[in-house]
């Protein structure tokens, strides 16, 4: 008697599927016959796929309407389809990111308010997330504009690319609790994500700068003319006051 | 640029026939409704955009795939946030209400949602053998993996697929 042939869980699975191909399934047919435990290791594999595909086609019927792709391809201004490509893709890009942080931040029943989500949320972010962001400036300064300008808060681009220690990257949308949040974030000197973060305010209140320590990052806090600020990220307290004071100033 | 404008109305046609099974792949990837909705619709837009590139008489379902799946993959790699690709949000994907047998819906519902459950690798390949009917190659040459890799992520969707459906559930709620 020559050794049983050992099948792994693929083949197993190949067999299943019918994708094994027809001298390995006829061995495996035959060690089957033979070999109890090897039909017990089939049996721990062995799954009505048609009950997926079922589940699965039921989920057809929510599919959302097709997007009106004609009228896309009717619009015959370039520079506007490609900027309401540009939107959408940065919609996507956000909403993939958040999507990605959000299963984190539903776990965290500590968060409150808007800033303590973001100072979450950035804790997340790692030197890579922005190192690899390329704009070229006109791409960056329109991006920013279009972004500030859905916000209701204009925020110019010299503003973000003339502070010191800070190399500005990009903006997006992001939402909390159904308020537009613009975040706008930068890398530091020592290659540290920051972010600056506006949201209108709910209560038009005025605050004054505050330093503190957030998820163990760095971070000012501010509110005036019925906006709310958050700047975060990385360890260097005085970074961030001198960043903050002078944005309180120009934004 | 007539013969683009004739691929370009091919392409729309086409996606407007398959866009369910589109957005259906799109939320396997991308795990929530809302982000499926951005990325189908993105991948619509894109390849209409490219449609010059796809060869009339080919699947055009397949190759929106792949567009959707790269969007998909080039906005989390850029992103740097992939957690091993277990961030499904799974609780958030409904079946479409009213549906007459309940019975038969609970139990559809739950083999959706542990599908979803599995980690972004898995549930795509799963999806795409077990859903779009595709063959280990065909799954491979879409995703970019060896047949071998296909093998081992349904492999192990399976073992835990097994477990997962039949095990008592305890608590229902």
């Amino acid at each position: 008697m020559s050794e049983r042939p050992s099948f792994t869980d693929e083949e197993l699975t190949a067999y299943l599927d019918g994708e094994l191909e027809e001298t390995a399934a006829g061995a495996l047919q035959a060690a089957l016959e033979q070999n109890a435990e090897l039909r017990a290791r089939l049996d721990r594999l062995t799954l009505d796929t048609s009950q997926i595909s079922s589940a699965f086609d039921a989920l057809l019927a929510s599919a959302p309407q097709v997007p009106d792709i004609q009228q896309e391809i009717a619009t015959p201004r370039g520079w506007s389809r490609r900027k309401s490509l540009g939107a959408i893709a940065a919609a996507v890009t956000l909403s993939l990111f958040v999507g990605g942080g959000a299963a984190y931040l539903a776990k965290r029943s500590d968060l409150e308010t808007w800033d303590q989500y973001v100072a979450a949320y950035h804790a997340l972010y790692v030197n890579g997330t922005l190192a690899r962001v390329e704009q070229t400036e006109p791409q960056a300064a329109a991006q920013l504009e279009q972004i500030s300008t859905a916000l209701g808060k204009p925020v110019a681009y010299s503003t973000v690319t003339g502070l010191d220690g800070l190399d500005y990257k990009r903006a997006q949308i992001l939402g909390y609790e159904g308020r537009p949040l613009l975040q706008m974030t930068f890398l530091s000197k020592v290659g540290a994500p920051i972010a600056l973060c506006i949201i209108r305010s709910e209560n038009s209140r005025s605050v004054p700068l505050q330093v503190r320590t957030m998820e163990g990052m760095s971070s000012a806090y501010w509110a005036a003319n019925g906006y709310e600020y958050l700047l975060i990220g990385g360890s260097d307290p005085d970074l961030i006051e001198s960043v903050a004071t002078k944005l309180t100033k120009t934004l | 640029m007539k013969l683009q404008k004739t691929a370009r109305s091919e392409v729309a046609e086409g996606l407007k026939h398959h866009f369910p099974r589109l957005w259906r792949y799109c939320l396997v990837l991308a795990g929530h409704p809302d982000r499926a909705d951005d990325l189908a619709q993105a991948t619509c837009l894109r390849a209409i955009e490219k449609a010059d590139l796809w060869a009339p008489g080919t699947q055009l379902d397949r190759w929106t795939f792949r567009i959707a799946q790269r969007i998909w993959l080039n906005e989390l790699r850029s992103e740097a946030v992939r957690r091993g690709g277990g961030m499904t949000t799974a609780e958030d994907i409904d079946l479409p209400d009213g549906r007459p047998n309940q019975e038969m819906n609970f139990f559809a519902r739950e083999v959706l949602l542990e599908v979803m459950a599995l980690p972004e690798a898995q549930r795509t390949t799963v999806v795409l053998v077990y859903v779009e009917g595709y063959s280990y190659k065909e799954a491979a040459a879409l995703l970019d993996i060896p047949i071998g890799t296909v093998m081992s992520r349904l492999a192990a969707a399976r073992a835990k697929l097994v477990c997962k459906l039949n095990e008592p559930k305890s608590q229902v709620g």
